[in-house]
């Protein structure tokens, strides 16, 4: 009769010194990624910790360790797989080619244009961001910035410098291919993370696990959400180029006539569009 | 020193002859297929060829002999020091080409300018025809009140592209 009872209470203490067994675990793998700041995620029996490599190259170690041998084998440096697994397929062990993957530029242009009538060119310059499909960031008397969308950028600096006479001209595109891969890769994979310490939410009994495992779930969510507002940023930087133009408008007096220091060549002291209206 | 009768005579015809061709050339007003809307004037003197709107955008057309010679590169150059930095004209844009009704490669500029008290769009281009030393310079001007100016930009450009003798 009392068997059945003494083999559920083996089975408990069982289950207890096996939860016992596996809290140094648990506890080393939740310092680590405390301290590298990266993802930490379990699955089943296994814990899989993943930080980046070089963060300019985007590429990542993988760390793949069972239960029972964490504290042998999930030792910062030792490459046991790639991130092949976790992202989208990029060869094992480095970046890949940066001229194989589509180029992600932001690209950003500051004028300063000298234009007849400042408040007219500022008007036209919002029409044509508007015409464009852009909007203006900032406004600042004859200081304007917007953003246009990239594939338009080029035609909307052509039409800003047709305003008028471009005094000075700067011009920068910046290659975020990587940073950009690396920022992605790092989201996905705290977002992983993030899941697999939900599904051990559930399964955790003791008390002090799952105040370590919230922890670790309250830094990872504040670490995803810092991550896609930076993702984002990149994003619409990418997809939107920042055109900053500055027009300079003459004092509100008619377009001055040197008459006492003419040009040396007759026929050009003839035309203008002063003669043209008075000795038409 | 004496002068025969027949000298006389062929001084006389030579100078008949000079009169006649640049009477000729004074008298030969140039042509151009006219954008709708504007009217030619009767000008006196001089190649030219004036033609306004109703509401005073205008259009003249002259040439100019110049003894310095020089080429088109030269003038358009000249041209545009001159309205940008001693008359503050403001270009909009580069220098443009341009050809005329007879095949003629020119240069067209634009430019904003701002003529008593308005704002007006002026549209000056070149044409330069070498005659060794000397050079031969055709003006084509078009000014409007923007932005009326750029209403009728595009059938200006058209028309000096059939200007001809």
């Amino acid at each position: 009769m009392n068997e059945p009872i003494d083999r559920r209470r083996a089975a408990c203490r069982a289950a207890r010194t096996a939860t016992r067994r596996a809290r140094p675990f648990l506890a080393v793998l939740l310092c680590l990624a405390a301290s590298c700041g990266v993802g930490i995620g379990f699955e089943g029996s296994e814990a899989r910790l993943v930080q980046p490599e070089f963060a300019d190259a985007g590429a990542g170690f993988g760390f793949t360790a069972d239960a029972e041998n964490a504290d042998s084998r999930a030792t910062p440096g030792r490459v046991v797989a790639s991130l092949d697994d976790v992202t989208d397929g990029a060869p094992s062990g480095g970046a890949r080619p940066a001229a194989a993957a589509e180029r992600k530029l932001v690209r950003e242009a500051t004028l300063t244009v000298r234009v007849p009538r400042g408040a007219d060119a500022v008007a036209r310059f919002e029409a044509l961001v508007t015409e464009a499909g852009g909007y203006v960031v900032q406004r600042d008397d004859l200081r304007i910035v917007a953003r246009v969308p990239a594939d338009r950028f080029d035609a909307a600096l052509d039409a800003v410098r047709a305003m008028g006479r471009v005094l000075n001209e700067s011009l920068r595109a910046m290659d975020v291919t990587e940073q950009h891969r690396d920022l992605t890769i790092r989201l996905e994979n705290a977002r992983k993370s993030r899941e697999r310490l939900l599904a051990l939410l559930e399964r955790a009994t003791e008390i002090e696990d799952v105040i370590k495992i919230e922890a670790e779930l309250r830094r990872l969510t504040t670490e995803i959400e810092t991550m896609s507002a930076e993702l984002e940023a990149l994003d619409l930087r990418i997809a939107t180029s920042l055109l900053e133009v500055q027009f300079l408008a003459p004092d509100d007096v008619e377009t001055p006539i040197d008459r006492d220091r003419p040009s040396r060549f007759r026929w050009i002291n003839l035309v203008g569009p002063s003669h043209v209206l008075q000795r038409f | 020193m004496s002068c025969s009768a027949s000298d006389l005579c062929r001084y006389a015809v030579r100078a008949v002859a000079a009169l006649g061709l640049a009477a000729a050339a004074g008298c030969a007003n140039l042509r151009a297929d006219l954008p709708q809307g504007f009217l030619e004037l009767r000008s006196e003197g001089g190649r030219q060829l004036k033609a306004m709107t109703a509401d005073d955008a205008r259009l003249w057309i002259r040439d100019f002999d110049v003894e310095d010679g020089g080429d088109l590169d030269f003038w358009t150059a000249a041209l545009r020091t001159d309205l940008i930095a001693r008359r503050g004209l403001v270009p909009i844009g580069e220098v443009a080409r341009i050809e005329d009704g007879t095949g003629r490669t020119g240069t067209l500029q634009l430019f904003e300018a701002r003529v008593d008290g308005a704002d007006r769009g002026y549209l000056c281009a070149l044409w330069v025809r070498e005659r060794g030393d000397e050079s031969s310079i055709r003006t084509a001007e078009f000014t409007a009140p923007r932005p009326r100016f750029d209403e009728l930009l595009t059938d200006v450009r058209a028309a000096l592209g059939t200007v001809r003798d």
